[in-house]
């Protein structure tokens, strides 16, 4: 196996090869490792695990050839978002306050995924502490979008889904605030899952915002995405926040039929300020959803213009409580654009994040009312496709709107209500870049919108196509 | 916010020092942060939220 077989290669396919033994692991990984040396101008990685990944993968064809096969992800590469922690490898945060962090321990869903026989080649770069979208990062490179190197891949889970969607390793672990998992999944024309709140246990990632982070999935198939998260759910007895609930199996999600299903399509905010082309793109995908047996119920979502504001409010009062510290005493460490929004989140009292908290209770109830009317609301995932590097302002209609603010603006939705989202591929702008459609449903129903979106993908082919790249050594 | 509301460089500066920062930033950068804080703030406080409590002692660990 070489690294140009690694093209449009899924965790489903590879895991039949190995169980087969078509292919080792250690095949596998070499030609990982092989294919990210020959695309180390993606600058999707800050720290690549060669050595730690090739004996992962020995021990996992040692452990196939005892008879001990693990499940799924027996001997897939994988990736981490450089924020989980991983036990004496460094975990930087993209920042250069943690530059030398080692830590002690595994997180939750870093153990998790090794115990699954997951192999880690690499640790994936980010906007520094998770805190932006863009993943031009200061202190570690800019990560390229694998569809155009001229554009950004999203973030702040930028290099994870720049790896996926390169065929850097077959699925990695992303966060997500306000969008951190979604953004770069429909930016780089993969599958990315926020999941439940509290389902992934946030144990050893290192935080944002407590109480809207989540950690999730990148992967370009949703059955793929249904395979980690079947590995990295349940509660871990250390994260309070943890569901107890247990999800249905990666195999209902698969089983998912349209027929009869409703899907709501939102009526109000979501559509109302949206680039044409990605505008189209989206209500074709709800017509293909139609088309599958769905059927589609236009709802009105009171309350949710609030949601912008009331993540901003809570994401940085959370995220400033936890950098207070290093803010005051090293701010000459942070990057220029976190430094801004730290300092301003500084200016937050505690009267405005509990006015933001009860906005916040407003909007879960609004969406719980949704949700007794329909199984899953369908829309765009972000209203612009990716965005040039450097670029700060983007044209919608006649109006420049900035970047940054406009890419959370329907992601940030399902972060403020807990509620599961996934961004499934839904076609191209004509400049060549992708589109997700975003699945929304209500709280542990993880599988049920992955499984929307696997009926969706199967349907519409769009996860079958692959970034142009030149694999040269 | 009408003119005399704005944030002026030198009240930014006494925010910033409140909060316990050092001078990090030029006082009319900062005066641009602390009056798009205070938009954003005056948006939420607009909101009737009447009957709506943070759940704060109600922690969210079971799907309802």
């Amino acid at each position: 196996m070489h690294a140009e077989d690694l093209d449009g290669l899924t965790i489903t396919r590879a895991a039949k090869l190995i169980r087969g033994r078509k292919v080792s692991a250690v095949e596998l990984t070499k030609a990982t490792l092989e294919r990210t040396a020959a695309l180390e101008r993606l600058n999707a990685f800050i720290t690549v695990t060669s050595e730690l990944a090739l004996a992962q993968a020995r021990r996992a064809d040692r452990d196939l050839a005892r008879g001990e096969y693990r499940g799924p992800l027996h001997g897939i590469p994988v990736s981490l978002k450089d924020l989980y922690w991983t036990k004496g490898i460094r975990t930087t945060a993209g920042s250069k306050i943690l530059g030398d962090f080692a830590p002690r321990e595994d997180a939750t869903a870093t153990a998790r995924l090794a115990k699954a026989g997951a192999v880690l080649v690499g640790k994936a770069n980010l906007h520094e502490f998770a805190i932006g979208a863009t993943t031009e990062n200061p202190f570690y490179g800019t990560c390229h979008n694998p569809w155009n190197f001229d554009y950004i891949p999203g973030g702040s889970s930028g290099g994870s889904a720049a790896a996926v969607a390169a065929g850097l390793g077959l699925a990695s672990l992303g966060s997500c605030t306000g969008g951190s998992i979604r953004i770069p999944a429909s930016f780089c024309g993969i599958v990315g899952l926020k999941p439940t709140y509290g389902v992934v246990p946030r144990t050893g990632i290192v935080p944002n915002s407590s109480s809207l982070d989540h950690g999730g999935p990148l992967t370009r198939t949703a059955a793929d995405a249904a395979a980690v998260l079947e590995a990295i759910a349940g509660p871990d007895g250390r994260d309070p926040s943890a569901v107890t609930d247990k999800l249905p199996s990666a195999r209902t999600a698969l089983r998912t039929s349209l027929k009869g299903l409703r899907v709501g399509v939102p009526a109000n905010y979501y559509f109302d300020v949206i680039d044409p082309e990605v505008d189209a793109l989206v209500r074709s995908a709800i017509e293909e959803l139609r088309r599958l047996g769905a059927t589609i119920v236009p709802v009105q979502v009171p309350a949710v213009e609030h949601c912008l504001d009331a993540c901003v409010v809570v994401a940085w009062s959370e995220c400033a409580n936890f950098h207070r510290r290093w803010l005051i005493e090293r701010p000459e460490d942070y990057g220029p654009d976190t430094l801004e929004y730290l300092t301003g989140a500084l200016a937050y009292r505690g009267t405005d994040y509990v006015q933001a908290q009860r906005v916040r209770a407003m909007i879960r109830q609004s969406f719980r009312d949704v949700f007794q009317r329909v199984d899953v609301l369908a829309s765009p995932t972000g209203v612009i496709a990716a965005s040039r590097i450097g670029q700060k302002e983007f044209e919608l209609g006649r109006r420049s709107v900035p970047v940054l603010s406009v890419m959370a603006r329907i992601t940030c939705i399902a972060n403020l209500t807990g509620e599961p989202a996934v961004s499934v591929p839904c076609g191209f702008t004509k400049a060549g870049l992708p589109v997700g459609l975003q699945i929304h449903g209500p709280k542990m129903s993880d599988m049920l919108v992955l499984g929307v979106a696997n009926a969706y993908e199967q349907a519409s082919g769009w996860t079958d196509r692959m970034p142009p790249l030149t694999i040269s050594a | 916010m009408g003119d005399e509301d704005r944030f002026t460089p030198e009240a930014a500066t006494a925010t910033a020092r409140w909060a316990g920062l050092r001078e990090t930033l030029p006082p009319e950068r900062l005066a641009e942060l602390f009056e798009g804080v205070e938009q954003v703030i005056e948006r939420l406080y607009a909101v009737d939220v009447e009957g709506f409590e943070a759940d704060f002692l109600q922690p969210d660990t079971r799907a309802r």
